[in-house]
């Protein structure tokens, strides 16, 4: 490796992140008795556990990392969520639907969230406006609609059973004493999700126009892309997302709750930052962001079994933030200079 | 025009000391709220309790929780002359003072949930706090066979009655079940979130594999802990319990992951109110140890809510099984 790579790979988040990463797995190793990882078979309780929590937080921080890198915020993807799934699973239950197969349902809430993300797109193209007033205000719309106007409620028990077979679909299964672990099967969906967004991010004009509005969208625009076009598309394909994103969800919870998701763009927005995404936009990768995903994942299933009282996980959270905001606002200032 | 009026009131008048003299007092409950799974529950307990004493109850309430829209119902109810009035406020210091013109007209008041409430005869409670903890505790004992580790669980360490069952259990464990322990971390939050609560109990299961028990409190404890002892294949050697609503746990009761979960019925409170009030209208008394005519309330305990007043409570909690669940209708 010549020193012209290395100096760029230091320069990048990610890769301090990684090494962080490493770290931290390497502590919980050793502090729970080698709890982490087995040899020679990898996969272990613990591992399974934080892979799973990866599932839905990775997928939605892909839905935030690609609105990110364009320069934008989105705050309505959980709103979009809860939305799309609360209304698929009463509209599935009162019809009878997705009995044995949950396929229906996820084309639906996919449907319902790009109808809702066709909303965020169309405000944000046609009106320019800062898009987190725009999604702030969307999302207060949407779970306004799911509480108040549709009054949707919990579903538990009475979920169709595609759905809640279709969460427990299993691809590896281990015993550890007398205790059964799986892995899901749901990681397939994230490894998929990881690879359609990195190649769409890396390898299309779509990904490029991303990149070129994120850093400056009036050059964009100057240099030939449809700032509005793009704008559109991506708004409406992350609202479909976010709907499919959370039928995955309600699939591994077995449950529809409409209140469940207020409040985890907090949690996911901030992972992305620390995964290295720009605040100011045209920065960020997919690789980055799963490394900032498993950190967080890998803590919070880990801090009881460190002894870490759970106070701690919400200092933890803020110091997550903080920290990934000011590395970002650092790596700008330095840019700019 | 005038008799006929006249004829007419004299005849309301008439029919109205027949009724008295058959007996039957005029009485009205007021929920909180109506159309709500919760409270259409009660309506049926009240409704029930009407055609079984063969005495006519007057069930209104408002369609929302607003403590406005109930004391004008309770405004109108008193003007219209009632004997007994049954109620669950939304805000009790607001019904005060309805109450206070209710009884000064000598109708009898019964309240419940509102054990600090001034203005009425009797509150009537389903359960004390201590008395649900130690219930939890029995049950979960139970089912470990009174021996092995627990831990017990909470919505949020900030809720204070939450926290004071799982206090109580732990001091009815204490005394009851030497063979049983509490794990060094005592205490965990799943912030009200069944998920959180599987997670919980994914760790705790990893950090103590000798973990045999959960005692949650808040309703989304046994549910999210349920569904990984049911994920971990160890139904029937690790379990779990919690204050729950049947229809969110019965998934998990029939396939036998959870043996059973605490709640109390609040259409047996409904009854026992209105038989606290007939008993008052009888001219009988109430003392610690009566029985108010319900399961959980054959020896009732009366209590000092610190007012001067006294607010009764039962041992209103029940297990909630495979074999009940349905009966509940929520």
């Amino acid at each position: 490796m010549n020193k012209a790579a290395l100096k760029r790979m230091t320069r990048r988040t990610e890769f301090y992140m990684f090494i962080v990463l490493i770290l931290l797995c390497v502590l919980v190793q050793i502090k729970s008795g080698g709890k982490l990882i087995a040899f020679p078979g990898i996969f272990t309780r613990l591992n399974v556990t934080v892979l799973r929590t990866m599932v839905v937080d990775g997928m939605f921080a892909m839905c935030s990392l690609v609105v990110m890198i364009s320069g934008g915020f989105d705050l309505s993807f959980p709103a979009i969520a809860a939305l799309s799934y609360s209304l698929t699973c009463t509209i599935c239950l009162n019809n009878g639907w997705c009995q044995n197969s949950p396929v229906v349902g996820f084309l639906l809430a996919a449907a319902i969230g790009w109808v809702l993300g066709m909303l965020n797109g169309w405000i944000i193209s046609n009106f320019k406006l800062n898009t987190m007033i725009v999604t702030l205000g969307t999302q207060t719309l949407f779970t306004g609609i799911s509480m108040g106007l549709l009054a949707l409620k919990e579903i538990t028990s009475t979920l169709p059973n595609g759905f809640k077979t279709f969460g427990k679909l299993y691809i590896l299964e281990g015993v550890d004493g007398k205790i059964r672990f799986t892995l899901s099967a749901m990681v397939i969906f994230l490894i998929l999700l990881c690879a359609i967004v990195s190649f769409i991010l890396n390898k299309t004009m779509f990904g490029r126009a991303l990149y070129a509005i994120g850093g400056n969208e009036v050059s964009a625009e100057r240099a030939g892309y449809n700032v509005r076009k793009v704008k559109f598309l991506l708004y409406s394909s992350v609202g479909a997302l976010s709907g499919f994103v959370g039928m995955i969800r309600v699939c591994m919870e077995s449950q529809s709750i409409p209140k469940a998701m207020v409040g985890r763009e907090m949690t996911i927005i901030p992972a992305v930052i620390l995964g290295g995404a720009s605040i100011f936009g045209g920065e960020g990768t997919v690789f980055g962001t799963v490394v900032a995903v498993a950190i967080i994942s890998l803590v919070s299933n880990s801090m009881l079994l460190l002894g870490i009282d759970t106070y701690w996980q919400q200092f933890f959270n803020g110091l997550v933030i903080l920290v990934g905001v000011t590395v970002s606002a650092l790596q700008a200032k330095r840019q700019k200079q | 025009m005038k008799k006929i009026v006249a004829a007419i009131l004299a005849l309301m008048l008439v029919l109205s000391v027949a009724a008295f003299a058959e007996g039957n007092p005029t009485i009205a409950y007021v929920p909180k709220v109506i159309g709500q799974p919760w409270w259409d529950h009660v309506q049926q307990g009240v409704e029930a309790w009407a055609a079984d004493k063969g005495i006519d109850v007057i069930y209104k309430g408002g369609t929302t929780t607003d403590s406005a829209e109930q004391v004008q119902i309770m405004t109108d109810l008193v003007n219209q002359g009632i004997d007994i009035l049954c109620f669950s406020p939304n805000d009790p210091d607001a019904c005060e003072q309805i109450c206070k013109q209710a009884r000064d007209k000598g109708v009898i008041v019964i309240a419940t949930e509102a054990s600090g409430m001034e203005n009425v005869d009797f509150d009537i409670e389903a359960f004390d706090e201590a008395g649900l903890g130690a219930f939890l505790m029995d049950e979960l004992a139970a089912q470990m066979g009174e021996e092995g580790e627990y831990i017990t669980m909470v919505g949020s360490m900030t809720m204070e009655s939450q926290n004071n069952w799982a206090d109580a259990a732990i001091a009815r464990q204490e005394a009851a079940y030497p063979n049983m322990t509490l794990v060094p971390d005592k205490r965990v939050e799943d912030n009200s979130d069944a998920q959180e609560a599987y997670n919980l109990t994914m760790q705790l299961k990893e950090k103590y594999p000798d973990l045999k028990g959960i005692l949650g409190t808040g309703s989304f404890d046994a549910p999210g802990a349920a569904r990984a002892i049911e994920e971990m294949g160890l139904t029937g050697e690790m379990f779990a319990i919690s204050v729950a609503m049947p229809a969110e746990v019965s998934d998990y009761l029939i396939n036998g992951t959870l043996k059973s979960v605490a709640l109390w019925d609040a259409s047996v409170t409904a009854k026992v109110q209105l038989n606290a009030a007939m008993k008052l209208f009888a001219g009988e008394s109430i003392e610690d140890g009566s029985d108010l005519g319900e399961e959980g309330y054959a020896a009732i305990h009366i209590a000092d809510n610190g007012k001067g007043k006294n607010y009764i409570y039962g041992d209103g909690y029940l297990a909630v099984t495979v074999d009940n669940w349905e009966s509940f209708g929520f």
